[in-house]
């Protein structure tokens, strides 16, 4: 893979934290988001708690800085491993970092890791799993190496494809109706019904179901609920006032029973508790603009 | 155990019961039963104390009424999440159109559309040993005219 120069580097800083993403290249842009670099550029944290609600989508994590802690509804501080498989979540989660804060990660389209690495997805729901259970222990090992030794994002971010290119042999798989369906709720940030998908992918509900499990980890709808309720939290984050009547319309609830529904099933608290009392990164951060790598 | 083997093992659990609902999607009530211990227990708790008894017994008496009564039957699984060493819980619909009395439900030709929870448990040979399931019972019986 030959990288092209990159045009102007665009910094987003907020308080000591720096969090960039990348864009694939345009043969992996089916399977993979993104990729990020999030870094406080060797200053330290103290005891510091970043919480995320559901984002639907899963993510290979290296983690280059101090060990952190995760709490979610299974793990109350669980110490993560050093690189991970992150799978689907369904609730929200926090993260609890101390000291040098740096992390490289692959954040994947829905059915990215079932279809480049052949990987059941839906083992990993809500579970972080160390990556040399999965994939070929040297390989990790000399990823982590190099993520602690190469100094700029952006090269970070290229060796993290070229770790995914190298993990599937380069064989890039063509999208199937999956993939496709997939990425379409995501680009739809979920505001679609399961029966306009089906009557794109040409299977009987059953069968597309249980395809769309095995590949993505959740269900169809299910998923689409989480999509929309990412969507909605990415609109709210880092405010402190929202016109909820306006974004539950916006956001294509029903009604607002089951906005609040929903918003108290993944984040698991009412939207106002939310507002008034949330850690989310972009409380820190500016929110990132992807830049290329190619 | 150590931490590795633990994840392992749950990422095992979790084949079983998901197994276990593809089972039930296909109305195959052997094939459910062949993931469950012979001794197995469940709970299907909005019946109270009528709703404890041996898989193999009682479950396989309320599947097989199920799908008798519901022929058209079928379910959606959600999500799958282990819980704990030995334990998955499982998000499904439920959903069929009744053409037969069905316990206290008689029969009015009507649709449900139900969200279960269940929750199994496993034993170290990744046998289920208990179910216990929960629904909005009352929510069920309306949405079938009861």
């Amino acid at each position: 893979m030959i990288f092209r120069t990159l045009g102007p580097r665009i910094l987003l800083r907020a308080g000591i934290m720096l969090y960039q993403k990348f864009s694939p290249s345009s043969i992996l842009i089916p399977f993979v988001e993104a990729y990020y670099v999030w870094t406080s550029e060797g200053d330290m944290v103290d005891n510091m708690v970043i919480e995320s609600p559901p984002s639907g989508f899963c993510s290979i994590v290296f983690n280059a800085g101090d060990a952190y802690t995760l709490t979610n509804k299974k793990f109350d501080n669980l110490t993560v491993p050093g690189s991970f498989i992150a799978g689907q979540s369904l609730y929200s989660y926090s993260l609890r970092l101390s000291g040098i804060v740096e992390m490289a990660g692959i954040v994947f389209k829905p059915a990215g890791l079932a279809s480049l690495f052949n990987l059941p997805v839906y083992e990993f729901t809500e579970e972080r799993i160390d990556l040399r259970q999965k994939f070929d222990v040297a390989t990790v090992t000399r990823i982590e190496q190099k993520i602690r030794t190469i100094a700029t994002a952006d090269n970070k971010a290229k060796l993290l494809e070229q770790f995914v290119l190298e993990l599937c042999n380069s064989n890039i798989p063509v999208a199937d109706s999956i993939d496709n369906a997939a990425n379409l709720i995501v680009e739809r940030n979920g505001m679609l019904h399961v029966n306009d998908i089906l009557r794109e992918v040409y299977m009987s509900r059953r069968n597309f179901e249980r395809k769309f499990f095995k590949k993505v980890g959740l269900s169809p709808k299910y998923y689409a609920r989480i999509r929309r309720i990412s969507y909605l939290m990415n609109i709210i984050s880092g405010k402190k006032n929202v016109d909820w009547m306006q974004l539950f319309n916006d956001c294509a609830y029903y009604d607002q029973s089951h906005f609040i529904k929903d918003f108290l099933e993944f984040t698991g608290r009412t939207p106002q508790q939310y507002l008034d009392a949330n850690s989310e990164l972009a409380n820190i951060v500016n929110k990132p603009v992807t830049q290329s790598l190619h | 155990m150590t931490s590795a083997i633990k994840e392992q093992h749950a990422l095992s659990l979790k084949n079983a019961c998901v197994s276990f609902i593809f089972a039930y999607q296909q109305k195959n009530v052997d094939k459910m039963l062949g993931f469950c211990d012979p001794d197995g227990t469940i709970y299907f708790k909005p019946l109270g104390e009528a709703g404890k008894g041996k898989i193999h017994e009682l479950g396989k008496g309320i599947w097989t009424a199920l799908i008798d009564c519901f022929p058209d039957i079928d379910n959606t699984l959600d999500a799958a999440v282990a819980e704990g060493e030995d334990s998955v819980r499982c998000q499904v619909v439920i959903r069929g159109t009744q053409e037969k009395d069905f316990g206290d439900i008689p029969n009015k030709g009507g649709h449900f559309d139900s969200d279960h929870i269940f929750i199994f448990r496993l034993n170290p040979d990744n046998k289920i040993t208990d179910i216990q399931i929960s629904w909005d019972h009352d929510d069920l019986k309306r949405q079938l005219g009861s």
